[in-house]
């Protein structure tokens, strides 16, 4: 399956050269969860402070299991703030 | 000793006051809005004689703790009709608590159509007529009134917005870079305007520092509240780093980005208007992309942001004004943006209620959205000029939505909206209903909890948990409001239990006092009754704390979000 995987901020350098606009669509088997995609390019798990699957948030507790389907979106932040 | 020192307008004399004891132990928010509530008839003509302009650092300004440099204005506003609180960084809260005023009162208007300037020092306060800087810009004048002492006095002035009254018209503040902060919502630039001072200069040489009552213990807590704040990822990293327009992105990911005039959750053009740009950006032309708005400052949010050849255009260069001239008027340019923000800070006008009503502007066709030049001339041309566009404009979005006949303005008691939708970001839509601020996001700020993962998890698509959440958040504002803290402490403070209590035990060591956790929660409770009874006392009624209908009946893609609270639901915030 086929899922853009958008690394913002700090995470930004981990996204592979070429990328451009903060993301970059990757091929992931069938069944694949968060950690799948994050380990394509060494992102660490626990600086995955805000993760959004799709707009909506997917917490930390759900993280290692939450699973990833065809034409998603994953967009991850580290922890930032602002106001 | 701490002294209040009142300014008559109207007699052009001043007068120093013991501190009453019911308000020896406030300071900041706590202390302008009780004095507003005491002392200011609730019906009274924001611009009239009758209303008062109060300034107060707060309970840690002036002392060795970090952050604590936040300087508080209230009155009643001429924008909302209720009472009204705003702080800013810069230099003037450290001088006030060196020289001992804990409240500056500035009383009646003039009875001649002269222009004065106030000049505070340790021996005397100085009313001075002025000419020479009158409709000068607030970059100009902070530094020629710097120039005529010929040292980097404490500075808090009107630009020509301010001088002719309008709604959106803010106080500025001069930081240490004598540079541009703002006491920016809710008018009360306009308020100053009328009692006609241009601008207060304060020097404090010859005062001795702040000294705590238990100087080893405020060290101590000093040194406690410091390392939380380092600590923290978000005020150690996240917000040094990026800056508060770090939010640009996050917000369009969860559909929470006000795009233009609120008929979307995302825009197309994130990208270019981004922290993440914004900080490449400024480290390509040799910008400051790690900058403080008052000494002692450790979070370091603000930026100096250089045009493409390197010359300086802006600080303090905001995510709500970003976003409101970004997304809201879909503009993708940011150095127009920049442009803008210098525009607004030297005529004096608050960015994001002229921002909020550019919006309402483009719907209304006075300009095509994404029309950044013609945004430009606008700010410049008509309402620096104060032409009859210009005043139209310039007094806000709900003013401008009603001349036009829109019916699509994000206001809440007349106040613009900022920055993130209420329709998906449910928890910051409870706290611009019902905030006595009008709509104000620093008044509550649910994004913490609804997106950013600070304090927990709140699903800001849901309305469960949302009121108890604004109103928590309310009340601990409130509070630290009322420390001269910069309310970037609330991250450390959400997440870190050692913030809070060192901070308490900053409070305690400074004043000798005892205060618990409890004291400082009836501490933010009581501000918010305080002004919550002002603002009913006022006319201000619970049908004014409802955010607009269109909210309740357009969806906003791409999460097709309601504003869907009862205002039974909703009034049950005041229940505490």
């Amino acid at each position: 399956m086929k899922i853009r995987l958008k690394l913002f901020a700090t995470l930004g350098s981990y996204l592979p050269p070429g990328s451009s606009g903060g993301e970059t669509l990757i091929e992931l088997p069938e069944a694949a969860i968060i950690p799948d995609a994050l380990g394509m390019f060494g992102v660490p798990l626990n600086l995955a402070h805000i993760v959004f699957v799709n707009g909506r948030h997917v917490l930390r507790p759900n993280l290692p299991t939450h699973p990833l389907h065809d034409g998603d979106t994953l967009a991850v932040f580290p922890a930032i703030g602002g106001g | 000793m701490d002294k209040i020192v009142r300014i008559n307008m109207a007699e052009l004399t001043s007068s120093v006051e013991p501190v009453p004891a019911e308000w020896v132990g406030l300071g900041g928010r706590a202390l302008t809005s009780t004095i507003v509530a005491k002392e200011v008839p609730p019906t009274c003509h924001a611009l009239g004689l009758s209303n008062k302009l109060v300034f107060a650092p707060g309970l840690l300004s002036g002392t060795s703790a970090a952050n604590s440099g936040r300087l508080s204005a209230g009155a009643k506003s001429p924008l909302t009709g209720g009472i009204k609180e705003c702080n800013a960084g810069g230099t003037a809260a450290k001088m006030f608590a060196k020289l001992g005023i804990k409240a500056l009162i500035i009383e009646w208007i003039p009875r001649e159509d002269k222009w004065y300037s106030v000049h505070v020092t340790k021996d005397a306060i100085t009313i001075a007529e002025e000419s020479e800087l009158i409709g000068k810009g607030n970059y100009c004048l902070i530094n020629s009134v710097q120039a005529r002492y010929g040292k980097p006095v404490g500075v808090m002035s009107v630009g020509p917005v301010g001088e002719m009254k309008m709604l959106s018209a803010n106080i500025s503040v001069a930081d240490p870079e004598s540079r541009v902060r703002s006491l920016g919502r809710g008018g009360l630039g306009a308020v100053m305007g009328s009692k006609k001072i241009k601008y207060i200069s304060i020097d404090d040489s010859g005062t001795p520092p702040v000294m705590p009552k238990d100087a080893v213990k405020f060290k101590g807590a000093a040194r406690i509240f410091a390392k939380t704040l380092l600590d923290h990822p978000v005020s150690g990293q996240g917000l040094p780093t990026y800056g508060t327009n770090v939010l640009v992105n996050i917000l369009n990911e969860a559909g929470g980005l006000p795009t233009r005039n609120f008929t979307s959750g995302q825009f197309a053009g994130h990208d270019k208007i981004s922290g993440e740009t914004m900080h490449a950006t400024i480290v390509a032309r040799g910008g400051t992309p790690t900058h403080g708005c008052h000494a002692g400052c450790q979070i370091q949010c603000s930026q100096v942001y250089n045009d493409k050849n390197g010359q300086y255009v802006t600080s303090g260069f905001e995510y709500e004004t970003i976003w409101g001239l970004g997304a809201n008027c879909c503009i993708d340019d940011l150095d127009d943006i920049a442009e803008a923000d210098h525009i607004m800070d030297d005529l004096g006008c608050d960015s994001i209620e002229t921002a909020v009503m550019f919006g309402v502007a483009m719907e209304a066709g006075v300009l095509p959205f994404g029309d950044s030049k013609e945004m430009l001339r606008l700010l410049r041309d008509e309402i620096g000029k104060g032409t009859p566009l210009g005043r139209v404009l310039g007094g806000g979005a709900a003013q401008l939505g009603r001349i036009y006949g829109v019916t699509r303005v994000p206001v809440v008691k007349n106040q613009g909206i900022p920055a993130y939708d209420p329709r998906s970001v449910k928890g910051i839509g409870v706290t611009y209903a019902m905030g006595t601020m009008g709509a104000d996001h620093t008044s509550g700020y649910a994004i913490a909890t609804n997106i950013l993962n600070v304090g927990g998890h709140v699903d800001p698509l849901s309305k469960v948990g949302q009121v108890e959440l604004a109103r928590n958040l309310q009340i601990a504002t409130a509070a630290i409001d009322s420390t001269g803290m910069c309310l970037f402490i609330a991250f450390p403070a959400l997440d870190i239990p050692e913030c809070l209590i060192s901070l308490i035990d900053m409070i305690n060591a400074r004043f000798g006092i005892n205060l618990t956790g409890d004291d400082v929660t009836a501490l933010g409770k009581s501000v918010l009754k305080i002004e919550h009874q002002f603002n009913l006392d006022a006319g201000l009624s619970k049908e004014h704390d409802r955010l607009p209908e269109f909210f309740s009946k357009e969806l906003l893609p791409p999460h097709n979000a309601i504003w869907d609270f009862t205002p039974a639901e909703l009034d049950a915030f005041w229940n505490f």
